[in-house]
């Protein structure tokens, strides 16, 4: 031991050492975080406060939670939202998990093709889910009026069948088409990750079948099914499009929203009623958080992955169930379709294209279409670019700790939250000329952006960030932990080995982030319902409004303008993305 | 160089400590390496050597202490602006970069010029035995392979300072043996200063010239290899590195220093003579310092054994011996057994008479 002593250094004194590096790097974390402030964080604040006041702007406290509880016609839409919700979410996620069972636990043909058809709702916006169940089971729909009389016709009786589409019945047979490829995903992964060790084990142990699934399956699908319902639960109580088509007069709170501030033009009652909407979705998302904290030990073994073996009983049971859903799904779609070409429905069925001229309709018409398809081209290409910007800078750096666990924090809100709410945040955060912040009026530097694109894609950006952010992250996490100390080691730059080695390990990731943003933006209708401007009209936008005149036929066809293109961009991406794995990943196939 | 240069080390890490939390993974650690020298840390895992190395790479900041290299201050200073190359237990070799591609990846950033570039990585694939495969991406590589060419890609810069972190553990035994003559070779040629982390004694006592065996974020003990094995300073080390057996007993009277363990008296080296009596003491003895006699001898330590189990190893056999015992105080004692087809086989229950030579004793006191 020496003697000498030696001062103790503490090294966080020095930060102004910083190297350029350092700096470069602190400035982007710096930037990253201030996007989501800007993004997520902020336009809440005048969310919440004008909930606690008057139309006038004055505070006013719980008043309008009073004043929404008195009033018999709003406070029946929570309970109503709760319900269609509720159930909606139990039959969507108990169908979702026999038929991701079936792809995942039996040797049943055509699992590619069920799956893909099982995803086709996410390709549609909501409401086009709503016209497809009017044209088959409302006033003068397919089943309601026994296919249009033919069935009267041929067997001589009445075979029509009136399910009394508008209100609870609809929306909840439209929500859980919404929902249902939502679960199926969540399940379907969480089945895979299933270990074919514990089922060889069951099987040793002779345990029978029945036993098996209660000791090994749902047990493994356990934090799956939790998760489902949590996602479905909050997807189907916020949604907008299909309670908007097929609610009839029963109100739900999103509904309620829109016609506070749409019809009425009483913002702060939308606030308020935001809330309530952001109640239970925040509920929601703080339980999943902490059930999936406790499911990251039981994933981090290894698996070796179940290979289903063929039974006959079991493969016909399954290839059966997923017809049956997978037909009602292509249905429902099909019927968007048939309604956009035909004259006029039901008296004159001839094929026509009329409805695609949309300019005798109000709503914007051919130009709505391609702004959307802009706007979504712009949501995927920007989005994309920030969202695995910022998981990089969060993920891979190793500085400002506390600033980057705060932006993970922040990345993780757009989760729990709705459309409606990132919407009508954002009226009250951008539209301003002045921010009043404790009685001191300040101009409102952002207020340029208001009724432009920008904000619509930023809108859409924040909405779908969550997912988008997870999916750069993991794809970041399987990265080596080691390249960026490999890199400082031999002095190369962070930005350099950021371009040149994990971009290009990420490139599937990155595509898979721009699809959904593209895919996502192109179909919702929530969050930029407030936010158009009327030189910028939507496509989903305006097939609300099309069909709040009665032109159904014309929403029908822009319905189906929309899912062919969304539908189409990711058949593209497949191809696109084939030939690029190709040939840019040429390192990941091993020759032998 | 001058001898005022040659005296001082390479690198210093002068009181280091680093807490995770209210966990110390190192607790005040100093140190010296030599320049030139190849330099082991050694210890289980969670004994803090792996810290060590990344607070060395600038890759872990200290909570105290600092960082000495080539007479430099280097503690705060991050790792791009520090002197070292570095291969990991995963290689992170870059799997979208081709083998020269990856050699090259810190030798572009000097902005050299290409031909220059693509002679440095001739020699550096010529140096680690890999000629030809510069076109191939590491995923068609095997193990040891891989590892080979990210020693090429941390030695391309000419570092002034080689830290490996278990680089071998990876790989399977056989591949990890012959490297191990490989890497030690490369690094004696070379002669650039090396520091490297294993929990592998073996490996440590084949390739190193100085070992440094840390438990619990201290240092238990630094020396040559041989010092280590033959004269550990703690139990800890003595149980770490190599097989060791403990025998418990207490310090007694005597014209000689004398240990009594179970039933028997066995004496033991002067050196623990300070020790008072009645002291509890811990006797250490390698096993194959345990002599086997074929025929009573009369010496001191000579013990009467029963066999409790054999297990045949291939070349030898390792007996697990029991010591006569009294008052229910049972001794257990290792120890080697060498072919000898002339001897009486041994079984389990055999009568074994053994030998624990006084100088192959250690005593160490049991602390209290």
């Amino acid at each position: 031991m020496t003697t000498t002593a030696y001062p103790r250094v503490q090294p966080w004194r020095f930060a102004h050492h910083w190297t350029r590096e350092q700096w470069l790097q602190h400035i982007l974390i710096g930037l990253v975080t201030l996007w989501l402030l800007i993004g997520v964080v902020l336009p809440l604040a005048p969310l919440v406060s004008r909930s606690l006041s008057d139309a006038n702007g004055q505070l006013a406290g719980a008043a309008n939670f009073v004043r929404y509880f008195r009033t018999p016609g709003l406070a029946w839409s929570f309970g109503n939202s709760l319900l269609v919700a509720g159930v909606s979410t139990v039959l969507a996620v108990a169908l979702a998990f026999g038929y991701a069972y079936a792809l995942t636990r039996t040797a049943m043909p055509g699992k590619g093709f069920f799956r893909a058809v099982a995803m086709l709702p996410l390709y549609a916006p909501t409401m086009a889910i709503g016209i497809g169940l009017v044209y088959l089971f409302g006033k003068k729909g397919l089943v309601t009026t026994g296919f249009l009389g033919l069935g009267e016709r041929w067997l001589g009786t009445a075979v029509g069948w009136d399910i009394g589409l508008y209100g609870p019945v609809g929306i909840i047979l439209g929500e859980l088409l919404y929902c249902f490829p939502q679960a199926l995903v969540i399940l379907v992964v969480a089945a895979s990750l299933a270990d074919a060790r514990l089922y060889e084990a069951s099987h040793a142990l002779r345990a029978r079948p029945l036993r098996t699934f209660w000791t090994v399956t749902l047990p493994t699908l356990r934090y799956g099914l939790i998760s489902a319902i949590f996602v479905c639960f909050t997807l189907a109580f916020t949604d907008f499009g299909v309670a908007k088509v097929v609610g009839g007069n029963f109100n739900v709170l999103a509904t309620d929203i829109y016609k506070q501030v749409i019809g009425q033009q009483n913002f702060s009652m939308g606030a308020t009623i935001s809330l309530l909407l952001l109640t239970p979705t925040v509920i929601a998302f703080v339980l999943d958080r902490l059930v999936q904290q406790r499911q990251a030990a039981a994933l981090t073994m290894r698996a070796t992955p179940y290979q289903p073996k063929p039974s006959r009983r079991a493969d016909v049971l399954a290839t059966a169930y997923c017809a049956l859903i997978a037909a009602a799904i292509l249905i429902v779609i099909g019927t968007v379709f048939y309604a956009a070409v035909v004259n006029i429905w039901p008296y004159n069925l001839q094929f026509t294209l009329r409805h695609f001229d949309f300019r005798a309709v109000g709503g914007g018409g051919a130009a709505a279409f391609w702004n959307s398809v802009r706007m979504s081209l712009y949501t995927a290409l920007i989005g994309a670019a920030v969202t695995f910007v910022s998981a990089y800078l969060i993920e891979k750096t190793k500085s400002l700790r506390l600033v980057r666990s705060a932006a993970y924090f922040f990345s993780m809100i757009p989760m729990a939250l709705p459309g409606l709410v990132i919407g009508l945040a954002y009226i009250f955060f951008f539209n301003p000329r002045q921010w009043v912040i404790a009685g001191l009026a300040v101009p409102n530097p952002l207020n340029f952006l208001y009724g432009t694109m920008a904000i619509l894609v930023l809108a859409n950006i924040v909405h779908f960030y969550t997912v988008s952010f997870m999916t750069a992250t993991t794809a970041l996490k399987q990265l080596d932990a080691e390249f960026e100390a490999v890199s400082a080691s031999l002095r190369v730059p962070f930005y350099r080995t950021f371009w040149r080695i994990t971009v290009p390990l990420c490139v599937p990731a990155i595509l898979e982030i721009a699809i959904y943003y593209f895919v996502n933006a192109m179909v919702t209708v929530s969050a930029v319902i407030f936010l158009y401007a009327p030189s910028l009209r939507l496509a989903s936008v305006a097939i609300v409004n099309m069909e709040d005149a009665g032109d159904t036929a014309a929403a029908a066809a822009m319905s189906a303008l929309v899912i062919l293109t969304s539908v189409g961009v990711r058949l593209l991406y497949e191809v696109v993305a084939r030939q690029l794995n190709q040939r840019t990943q040429r390192w990941r196939v091993r020759e032998t | 160089m001058t001898p005022m240069t040659h005296a001082s080390p390479y690198l210093q890490i002068r009181h280091i400590s680093k807490c995770f939390g209210k966990v110390a993974a190192l607790d005040d650690v100093s140190l010296d390496v030599r320049e030139g020298e190849f330099l082991f840390l050694l210890g289980p895992s969670g004994c803090g050597k792996t810290t060590l190395l990344r607070i060395i790479a600038g890759l872990e900041t200290p909570s105290a202490g600092q960082v000495i290299q080539a007479g430099v201050d280097v503690t705060r200073l991050p790792p791009s602006q520090r002197d070292f190359g570095i291969v990991f237990q995963s290689y992170a070799l870059f799997p979208n970069l081709t083998v020269a591609q990856n050699i090259a990846y810190g030798l572009e950033n000097q902005r050299l010029p290409r031909l220059q570039v693509q002679m440095r990585v001739a020699e550096m694939l010529q140096l680690v035995g890999l000629t030809g495969y510069e076109a191939r991406y590491p995923a068609q590589l095997s193990g040891g392979q891989q590892q080979r060419v990210a020693l090429a890609r941390a030695l391309a810069i000419s570092p002034g300072l080689l830290l490996l972190d278990e680089p071998l553990s990876a790989l399977d035994a056989r591949v990890r043996s012959r490297l191990r003559l490989e890497v030690a070779a490369l690094q004696r040629r070379l002669g650039v200063t090396t520091i490297m982390v294993t929990h592998d004694q073996e490996e440590a006592l084949t390739m190193a010239d100085r070992i440094v065996v840390m438990d619990h974020g201290r240092i238990a003990q630094i020396g040559a290899p041989r010092e280590i094995y033959r004269a550990p300073a703690t139990p800890f080390v003595a149980d770490f590195v190599g097989l060791m057996n403990f025998l418990p007993g207490v310090m007694v009277e005597g014209r000689v220093a004398q240990v009594r363990c179970g039933g028997v008296t066995l004496q033991v080296p002067a050196d623990a003579q300070g020790l008072p009596p009645g002291r509890e003491v811990t006797v250490a003895i390698r096993p194959e310092d345990v002599r086997i006699l074929r025929n009573g001898l009369d010496m001191v330590n000579v013990v009467e054994t029963r066999v409790h189990e054999v297990e045949f190893l291939g070349p030898f056999q390792r007996l697990h011996l029991e010591l006569a015992h009294q008052a229910g105080c049972r001794l257990g004692l290792t120890a080697y057994l060498e072919p000898d087809r002339q001897a009486r086989p041994v079984y389990k229950g055999t009568e074994l008479t053994v030998h624990l030579p006084v100088e192959a004793l250690r005593v160490y006191p049991v602390a209290t």
